[in-house]
């Protein structure tokens, strides 16, 4: 026992004293002041007889300063900006996936695919029929070709249909059923049902295969209506002169303004549909035009309308 | 995530990697890693978030880094404060351990708390706090204070 004691040295007053390992390591908190009294007091004594431990102090000291220094470096704005924006969830996945270091051959494969996928995709969603219509519709001048039913064998042949008007009037088409009408139409008193020789007047016009027109089938409109005025005789041709000053042509197989009786005049023609208000304008100085939109089954071209008036004398 | 936050990650990484680009890339990740650490748990306090955060890009970009090899300029935007001179630090971060590195950077330069960065790492303070002694008695060697003192006191 004896000799056990002797073997712990022992301090002055009959404490253990650290020896300079545990006291060269609690440096750093009796520094940074996390030590209780007692032990504080023991790493002051180690540090006043100790020279190693005193340059130790000192060099955490200086470390400490130092780093504390260092801690008040500024980081511009820019950079703290490039911080925070980069971090989007692709440049995420980016760097997730470690894409900088995958080979230049896979990297260049998946950029074609993904580019190929978004060729397809683009061809797929587009509205190809609309886009077609669209380049037919503006003023292309493309030929369509029409399928002609041949009505009745022998009746008709190859060239008669290829004659045929541009617009022909409704009256008139029903009638071509009677084979007897290509007289003077001034003596039909109908112009609805008055058959004008639809070979003799379409030679003049343009060919049914021309026009996008008649290949329809339904889904269009047809303005028909009616307008009295006083004095006809003076009016119908200012009418007549009007509609061709505004673009307007005549449709049909009789002229335009042709004299139904010696008291109305007969209007068929096609019209600019962003004229139309200006005709009615017209009308309305001599009279009340009363217009109404029927529909039919020729669909016209976009931006031209087809009418059919019908001027009367005023009944006094 | 504040600015400060943001200035913080970015301050560690510049000194752990001392690499311009490389610092802000993975300043980059390593908040976006802290965000989804906070939006996870919103109770976490940002320090820890951003000891973990820091911890684990430090992780994937330690290979990646030549310590010893510094790619700094003065242009580039770190405004370091005048009169230091980055040297004992370049030095420190050659030859330090990468425990004492990063926890000289977390607690002495971001200031953050001894036990916001026991938590993040999930380590006891004591630990930190004997890394701590480690370095910062191998940094302050590096320092030319420490050293004229010891040429000095040892009359070498």
């Amino acid at each position: 026992m004896a000799q056990q004691e002797n073997k712990i040295s022992l301090s002055k007053k009959g404490k253990r004293e650290i020896s300079p390992f545990i006291g060269h390591e609690l440096l750093y908190d009796y520094l940074s002041g996390s030590l209780d009294k007692e032990r504080r007091a023991v790493i002051e004594d180690h540090v006043k007889f100790s020279r190693d431990a005193q340059l130790d102090l000192a060099k955490i000291q200086n470390g400490q300063n130092y780093a504390e220094r260092l801690g008040e470096t500024i980081v511009s704005q820019p950079i703290i900006a490039q911080i925070s924006t980069t971090s989007s969830y692709f440049s995420v996945l980016m760097q997730k996936s470690n894409f900088d270091k995958w080979p230049q051959g896979l990297k260049w494969g998946l950029e074609a695919l993904v580019v190929v996928l978004g060729i397809v995709i683009l061809l797929s969603v587009t509205p190809w029929q609309k886009v077609m219509q669209r380049g037919v519709g503006s003023g292309s001048k493309e030929v369509v070709l029409a399928e002609v039913s041949k009505m009745g064998a022998g009746s008709t042949t190859s060239a008669d249909s290829e004659d045929k008007p541009e617009f022909v009037d409704e009256g008139v088409k029903e009638a071509t059923k009677e084979p007897v009408v290509a007289k003077a139409p001034e003596k039909t008193p109908v112009p609805e049902k008055a058959v004008v020789p639809t070979v003799a007047v379409a030679k003049n016009e343009k060919p049914a295969a021309d026009t996008p027109s008649v290949t329809a089938v339904s889904g269009g409109f047809l303005y028909r209506g009616e307008i009295a005025v006083t004095n006809i005789e003076v009016v119908g041709p200012k009418i007549t002169e009007k509609i061709n000053e505004l673009g307007g042509r005549k449709a049909g197989s009789v002229e335009l303004g042709w004299k139904k009786t010696a008291n109305s005049m007969y209007y068929h023609f096609t019209i600019p549909e962003a004229k139309y208000q200006d005709l009615m304008s017209f009308l309305a100085t001599y009279g009340k035009p009363k217009i109404s939109k029927e529909k039919h089954p020729r669909v016209m071209p976009d931006g031209i309308v087809r009418m059919i008036v019908n001027v009367d004398e005023a009944k006094k | 995530m504040t600015e400060a936050d943001v200035q913080s990650i970015a301050l560690f990484f510049y000194f752990a990697l001392l690499d311009d680009q490389k610092a802000i890339e993975a300043s980059s990740q390593a908040l976006g890693l802290g965000r989804a650490r906070k939006q996870r748990n919103p109770n976490l306090k940002n320090s820890v978030a951003v000891v973990a955060a820091t911890k684990s890009v430090w992780d994937k970009y330690k290979a990646r880094v030549a310590r010893g090899r510094p790619n700094t300029s003065v242009e580039s935007g770190w405004l370091i404060p005048e009169g230091v001179d980055l040297g004992p630090w370049r030095e420190f971060q050659k030859s330090a351990s990468e425990d004492e590195l990063l926890t000289v950077i977390w607690s002495k330069i971001l200031k953050i708390e001894d036990d916001d960065i026991s938590e993040g790492l999930g380590i006891t303070q004591g630990t930190i706090r004997y890394r701590l002694g480690r370095a910062l008695r191998k940094l302050g060697s590096m320092t030319q204070g420490v050293s004229k003192l010891k040429h000095g006191s040892t009359g070498k």
